[in-house]
């Protein structure tokens, strides 16, 4: 039996080779951005600490042990003890859960929310003029004001923090969706999409939304750093969650009043908070490179979405 | 230029109303009654239906937002109910440290930002750029507050140099008031520098591979000409829209600041306000706020023709 002719082979063939060229040009990239890498791996273990926080501790973060009030750092308390003869080196791990848990669910949020919305207003110019109106109003506020005004209204909860800070953050995932969604809506390939008798929603979420949606996932990973940093922000003012709960802001505040005494106090939130940032800010970084090494947006260099109007 | 003044105050209109609308409903959307919350649990139920006539929370919501509104255009934002004063009186006594906060953050991010980034930039590359991005971006990383509680304990704490709190109002002498405001301007002008440095490098980066520099190479033009002529020049529109931007992050960072090194500004007054239920205070403060930064931003703008005179309204 005769096989299909030589020459589709051959395009056939071509074709692959290319494609595997392609895809391991973009793994070697990625293999290369070492900075991205050792971010990756940070996020990786904050993720991990943050899911087995009580395998990992080893302490409950909120058990006094009497009589080892403000210890310093030793073998049997890792980081020392607080005011209240708590663990800091627990807390510290129980801490990473609020921030997880309020990074990933603003970021989700908004990115799913402010995704829809792009959608809808880079594609319906009438819903679009009525929505950018309202977003650009809300962009004008600064972040960290709006922030704590929504959660000093609402009851303090970790809900209370995903919900002000989600209101906050949602204008700058749509901003980043609508942009290349107004920039698809008469391409070729979409005329051809409607020739071939496709509705709208189908044209938006086969045709445009994966041709727009690289720009958003970076900016969610940004968000996701923005996040974590207003977050402690937010528990640093005592506007977070509200104590006993451990959160890396609350901890700093604690000991923001004993700092002279016992400086092991802010350590160790302080640096993991940083540590946690700067990594997600490196993937974020690298996932702009990776997915369009030509773009540059604002984002790219570290300014948190609030500073943008 | 003036019909480009004029559409961009028009273009302002409803942003600041959209703005106005937010903070008004912020706290009609409470759970339950404001007048309840602001009062605690032990008030009476007198006292909560005073407080509700006093803020006029028994009128319809329509009327209480026109009311609203043209109270807020008048700039009358009521009375605090912790100070009993008018708003807008206890907001101009705390303006003087945030601006001063904010105004020595942003030189000292610019005028320490941009040499870094021109420094990066022309080492494009090699050992001192990789130093300064890695420096800058660890330095966006790290919260303001974070920086200042380091400042606070090195600097005051350990070396006992300058204050860890307090100010010092600038009639009393601008040298005191320098000193009460080093390490707060510190905290946050080094984000400022940070972001200033990183988009510096970028601006003039794209500038230094442009044909006219090309050009004023070849004619022999030596190095420091082009740099200052050249491509210093040409960057510094995106450097000054940096700034512009960055100054809503600057005021958010002085609400952070101010609470840690006790600085009685107007971000202190708002966290302040928020934890005694001080609603109007809150509401003046956020849009006061809001206003002036949109008002600046507009400026900024304007600045962009007189430094480029190619952008034409």
């Amino acid at each position: 039996m005769a096989g299909p002719p030589d020459s589709v082979l051959t395009a056939s063939r071509l074709a692959l080779a290319l494609r595997s060229a392609r895809g391991s040009r973009r793994l070697r990239a990625f293999l290369r951005n070492r900075a991205m890498l050792a971010g990756l791996a940070i996020v990786t273990a904050y993720l991990l600490v943050a899911a087995f926080a009580p395998w990992l501790a080893p302490a409950s973060p909120l058990e006094s042990f009497p009589g080892v009030r403000l210890s310093p750092p030793s073998a049997k308390h890792l980081f020392g003890t607080d005011d209240f003869g708590r663990d800091v080196f627990s807390r510290v791990i129980y801490g990473s859960r609020i921030s997880v848990g309020v990074g990933l669910s603003v970021s989700l949020i908004t990115t799913v929310v402010g995704g829809f919305l792009g959608l809808l207003a880079g594609y319906y110019p009438a819903f679009d003029r009525v929505v950018m109106r309202i977003l650009d109003g809300l962009m004008a506020f600064p972040g960290i004001l709006l922030a704590i005004a929504i959660s000093g209204v609402l009851k303090p909860s970790i809900e209370t923090v995903i919900i002000a800070l989600s209101v906050v953050y949602t204008p700058y995932a749509v901003r980043v969706l609508r942009a290349p969604v107004l920039a698809n809506r008469h391409a070729v390939y979409v005329e051809a999409a409607r020739c071939l008798g496709s509705g709208d929603w189908r044209i938006l979420l086969y045709h445009i939304l994966p041709n727009s949606v690289p720009p958003l996932l970076v900016q969610s990973t940004f968000i996701f750093s923005f996040a974590i940093l207003a977050e402690a922000t937010l528990s640093f003012l005592g506007l977070g969650v509200p104590p006993p709960t451990p959160t890396w802001g609350g901890m700093l505040n604690d000991g923001k009043v004993v700092m002279v005494q016992a400086p092991w106090l802010i350590w160790g939130p302080g640096i993991a908070l940083v540590l946690v940032t700067l990594a997600l800010n490196l993937v974020g970084d690298g996932l702009r490179d990776l997915l369009d090494p030509r773009s540059f947006t604002l984002q790219a260099q570290g300014l948190p979405p609030s500073g943008r109007r | 230029m003036r019909t480009y003044l004029i559409q961009r105050l028009v273009a302002l209109i409803p942003v600041l109303l959209v703005v106005a609308t937010v903070v008004f409903l912020l706290v009609r959307l409470t759970p339950g009654d404001p007048a309840a919350v602001i009062l605690g649990d032990q008030a009476s139920a007198e006292a909560v239906r005073e407080l509700r006539t006093r803020l006029g929370l028994d009128d319809p919501l329509i009327v209480q937002y026109g009311r609203w509104l043209a109270n807020a255009v008048r700039g009358d934002m009521g009375r605090s109910l912790f100070f009993d004063q008018p708003v807008t009186s206890i907001l101009l006594e705390r303006v003087e440290p945030t601006v001063l906060l904010a105004l020595y953050g942003l030189l000292l991010g610019t005028v320490l930002g941009v040499p870094c980034g021109v420094l990066a930039a022309l080492n494009h590359g090699r050992f001192l750029d990789r130093v300064l991005m890695t420096v800058s971006l660890a330095g966006i990383s790290t919260p303001s507050f974070v920086i200042g509680l380091l400042l606070a304990y090195v600097v005051s704490a350990q070396l006992n140099l300058l204050p860890a709190g307090g100010y010092v109002p600038i009639r009393r002498g601008l040298l005191g008031n320098l000193q009460s405001l080093i390490l707060p301007s510190l905290s946050l002008g080094l984000v400022q520098l940070a972001l200033i440095a990183r988009m510096t490098r970028t601006a003039v980066l794209e500038v230094m591979t442009a044909d006219h520099v090309r050009v004023a190479y070849a004619k022999g033009l030596p190095f420091r000409l082009v740099l200052l002529r050249h491509i210093l020049r040409n960057s510094l529109v995106p450097i000054v829209t940096i700034i512009g931007l960055s100054l809503a992050v600057l005021m958010g960072g002085t609400v952070v600041i101010e609470t840690l090194f006790d600085l009685p500004g107007v971000g202190r007054l708002a966290v302040g306000s928020i934890l005694r239920r001080d609603y109007p205070v809150i509401q003046g403060v956020i849009l006061y706020v809001t206003c002036a930064i949109a008002l600046v931003n507009l400026a900024v703008d304007l600045v962009y023709s007189w430094l480029d005179p190619r952008i034409r309204y």
